[in-house]
């Protein structure tokens, strides 16, 4: 008999709590990321969503909970090993090596086993900026060149989730536009994405889904088109 | 402008990659529980302990002198002693906790159960008082099905 029950979420969080020795800044979080989709995590300063992401790619040890990809329980798995198996972060600032320059940032995300060529069409072909850049180091580019480098890792190494960090911290809104877009042709292949913004507006326009984070707490959840008037009441204290 | 560099069917591979490497990981234990850690931390300890004792019991009988006993029947005697209580206690433990937690389980599915054939009967005989055609075979299908993981 075939099975119909639905593929689990590629990313899932079970009333997941996880802190910072003894302060607790995630109490008991669930939150789903299906394949092919982009969740946008948004919530104001301080809400706990870079730790999230941290729980997620398990940098930070959950207190209790339990963090699940593609149906396995990955809670407590080494974060080097869960990213040589398709959990790319992109952390806020930049995630490039400052000291290296652009052709030789591309050189160090063929970890996966991406050829070096492939890696850099991909890159150039997104983002053809960069090449007239490519052998200016990283630290030197401006904000946007830099995250558009970062967002070539994302884009050439075949992610199988994706976690993102306040993607536009510091750019212009175009930038910003022409990032997202990038980031959300990657939903067409199936590629879980989970994009934690602070300025919610970039992301109701791409994300498929939301969520809200305030406090450690998920206020709401549900499609971008009903959170808007909810956001308001959530990043400035409305109960 | 964009490239992809893979369509829709080519992530359904991906994905079945994925979830191969998530599942290798586990098998190679990087997600073992502390309960698990410490089970073998206890089975480790009690013959480490009956080892340190013996320890103990050598070193203290190579000498007559009680000033020389004495230090190896603190680190052989007490701390092997203690090791084999810490460790059979920790063993007892977790072990015994993985049976109580299923015995748990078990209790409590067939407390659902019984409570469904009760409710199965008294529904029978209320049928039976009001003179009403029982339909209890069907009802009692329709919980076990809502009843079962």
């Amino acid at each position: 008999m075939p099975d119909l029950a639905p593929p689990p979420p590629v990313l899932e969080l079970r009333s997941l709590r996880a802190g910072y020795g003894r302060i607790e800044v995630l109490h008991g979080i669930d939150l789903a990321v299906p394949r092919g989709t982009l969740v946008g995590l948004l919530g104001p300063n301080g809400a706990g969503k870079t730790t999230t992401l941290a729980a997620a790619s398990s940098q930070v040890r959950p207190t209790a909970g339990t963090v699940r990809m593609a149906g396995v329980d990955v809670t407590g798995a080494g974060p080097a090993a869960l990213a040589r198996a398709g959990v790319c972060t992109i952390p806020e600032g930049r995630g490039v090596f400052p000291n290296l320059t652009v052709d030789e940032n591309l050189l160090m995300f063929t970890h996966g086993g991406a050829p070096a060529r492939h890696v850099t069409d991909v890159a150039f072909t997104h983002f053809p900026q960069l090449k007239a850049r490519r052998r200016v180091l990283a630290g030197l580019l401006s904000g946007g060149e830099q995250q558009m480098l970062a967002v070539s890792r994302a884009l050439a190494t075949r992610p199988a989730v994706l976690l993102l960090d306040e993607l536009s911290m510091g750019l212009g809104p175009m930038v910003v536009e022409e990032l997202y877009a990038q980031v959300k042709t990657l939903t067409r292949r199936g590629v879980a994405i989970l994009l934690v913004e602070q300025f919610a507006a970039f992301v109701l326009e791409v994300a498929d889904q939301v969520a809200v984070l305030v406090n450690g707490e998920i206020r709401a959840a549900g499609r971008p088109a009903g959170m808007a008037d909810l956001l308001q009441g959530a990043y400035l204290g409305a109960r | 402008m964009s490239v992809d560099h893979g369509g829709p069917g080519e992530q359904p591979d991906r994905l079945d990659e994925f979830q191969a490497e998530l599942a290798r990981l586990r098998s190679r234990g990087s997600t073992s529980s502390t309960e698990q850690r410490l089970l073998v931390a206890g089975a480790v300890l009690m013959p480490l302990g009956i080892v340190l004792v013996l320890m103990g019991y050598l070193g203290a009988s190579g000498t007559t002198e009680l000033s020389s006993q004495v230090p190896y029947l603190i680190s052989g005697g007490l701390l092997g002693l203690g090791c084999t209580i810490v460790g059979a206690a920790l063993f007892l433990r977790y072990s015994l906790g993985r049976y109580l937690r299923f015995w748990l389980l078990r209790l409590i599915y067939e407390e659902h159960t019984t409570a469904d054939r009760q409710v199965d009967a008294l529904e029978r005989l209320g049928d039976q008082l009001a003179g009403r055609p029982t339909n209890s075979a069907a009802a009692s299908a329709d919980r076990q099905k809502e009843t079962q993981p």
